[in-house]
């Protein structure tokens, strides 16, 4: 980028005055002061111009198709880790072991809780529901609210099964034999074939109530959805944030 | 181009990031003109710039997690301008000889067609463009798109630096370069030479030309 030997800015050194890209402001000056008093340069510089106006209105190309990709060449480009695959199956699980959950807390509140203290045949086993009672409810709000996928059907059946298992014991003063046996019928008929002891023979709390071991389950299951459908792609996202 | 309330790059671009994959195909909507322009400018083939876009979209997508900030147009282009070059480099060059020879078998459909000022001087104009693009097939590669991505498609000095590669001051004296040489080969050519006169006959005689320096 200089002058000509005859004294001319050279057509790159126009070029760049033209696209005020001449950094040494004496050079600029000087081109400046050529041009004022060269019919040839000017002449140049209008040339230029011309030709920048008409690079700017080359017509642009039609688009000859969309270049929008394919669904399932999104899914197959991009493998998502399978905790975000299967975070549809995770947060449904979740709702359903949350809903199973209370209703089988519900359940089981409904079928120990009318027990009295006193009945001497069903201490232990009266003990342990009453026990069950305050976590069945500590549990209820835990789950509802952990479940935001469905917290409407959990807050109901939580809903439904409280006011059920309440009225029963103020309205019903009716033996505690009968309710006790009720609940224990299914724990025997669950323990008769393994035994094979008379039913009054043998004692509630050696064995876990079917209920109450679906209640574990139901459990169990609830916490692996939780951290697979909701804590694990969370802490996923905030790691790779961090590392980013 | 794009609506304001549309949402931003970036917006788009974490969303990708999280597991919602279709939010790419707003980005390509958003800038597939852009590429395919520069492709086939650069290449001259309307199938080799479709494959070029195909290929620069399918890479983006993939390599989205390398994108950290800045503009993504630029992103998205320094993708289009490497394979670009690529195919440029592996592509058996046959240099234009004439003006008037280059360029006849770049057909392509073009979209916008400026609406004549007077037949006489859109014939002209037309006719320059044609001879033009042609001169911008003779340039050396590096400043042809330069001033592609400058004068054609109005890109920033800043985006053409992160496109190719180089620094502000280099993206300048390409452009500087490429017009320069790009006036000379129009006014060694008669036919071009006398057109360019007479466009700029008729400019100084009427009012509709105007100085258009870039930036």
């Amino acid at each position: 980028m200089q002058f000509t030997a005859d004294g001319h800015p050279s057509d790159e050194l126009l070029s760049a005055y033209l696209a005020e890209a001449i950094d040494d402001p004496a050079v600029e000056a000087a081109v400046s002061a050529h041009l004022a008093a060269c019919a040839a340069c000017q002449e140049h510089i209008a040339q230029l111009r011309v030709i920048t106006a008409l690079l700017a209105e080359l017509p642009a190309p039609a688009l000859p198709r969309s270049f929008a990709l394919a669904g399932e060449e999104l899914q197959r480009l991009r493998p998502q880790p399978w905790y975000l695959r299967y975070q549809p199956v995770f947060r449904w699980a979740s709702a359903v072991a949350a809903v199973l959950l209370v209703a089988l807390l519900g359940i089981d509140l409904l079928a120990g809780g009318p027990a009295p203290a006193g009945a001497p045949s069903s201490t232990p086993s009266a003990a342990a529901d009453r026990q069950a009672a305050p976590e069945a409810a500590a549990a209820t709000p835990v789950a509802a609210l952990s479940a935001p996928a469905e917290p409407t059907v959990a807050m109901k059946s939580a809903g439904e099964a409280t006011p059920e298992a309440t009225p029963v014991p103020a309205s019903t003063p009716a033996p505690p034999a009968a309710v006790t046996a009720m609940a224990a019928t299914p724990e025997t008929a669950a323990t008769a074939p393994v035994t094979g002891a008379p039913p009054e023979a043998e004692p509630a709390t050696a064995m876990p109530s079917p209920i109450r071991l679906a209640s574990a389950a139901a459990g169990i299951v609830l916490a692996i959805a939780l951290a697979l459908g909701f804590l694990l792609p969370r802490l996923a996202a905030r790691r790779r944030q961090l590392s980013r | 181009m794009n609506a304001h309330l549309d949402p931003s790059d970036d917006a788009l671009i974490q969303a990708v990031r999280s597991g919602e994959l279709a939010a790419f195909n707003l980005l390509v909507e958003r800038y597939q003109r852009n590429v395919y322009a520069v492709a086939l400018r650069l290449l001259r083939d309307r199938y080799l710039a479709e494959d070029i876009t195909q290929e620069t979209f399918l890479r983006a997508y993939t390599s989205l997690d390398d994108y950290r900030g800045g503009s993504f147009r630029a992103w998205l282009l320094r993708i289009a301008h490497n394979r670009a070059l690529d195919v440029l480099r592996s592509m058996q060059r046959r240099p234009a000889t004439s003006l008037d020879l280059a360029g006849s078998d770049f057909r392509v459909r073009w979209s916008v067609e400026p609406v004549p000022a007077s037949p006489v001087e859109y014939a002209m104009r037309d006719e320059l463009r044609r001879r033009l693009e042609a001169a911008l097939a003779m340039l050396p590669d590096d400043q042809r798109i330069t001033v592609i991505l400058s004068d054609v498609e109005g890109f920033s000095y800043e985006e053409i630096a992160a496109i190719t590669g180089v620094s502000l001051g280099t993206v300048k004296s390409r452009l500087s370069r490429g017009r320069a040489r790009l006036r000379a080969l129009l006014a060694a050519d008669e036919s071009s030479r006398e057109l360019l006169e007479g466009l700029l006959r008729q400019a100084n005689d009427g009012p509709s030309e105007r100085s258009s320096g870039s930036e």
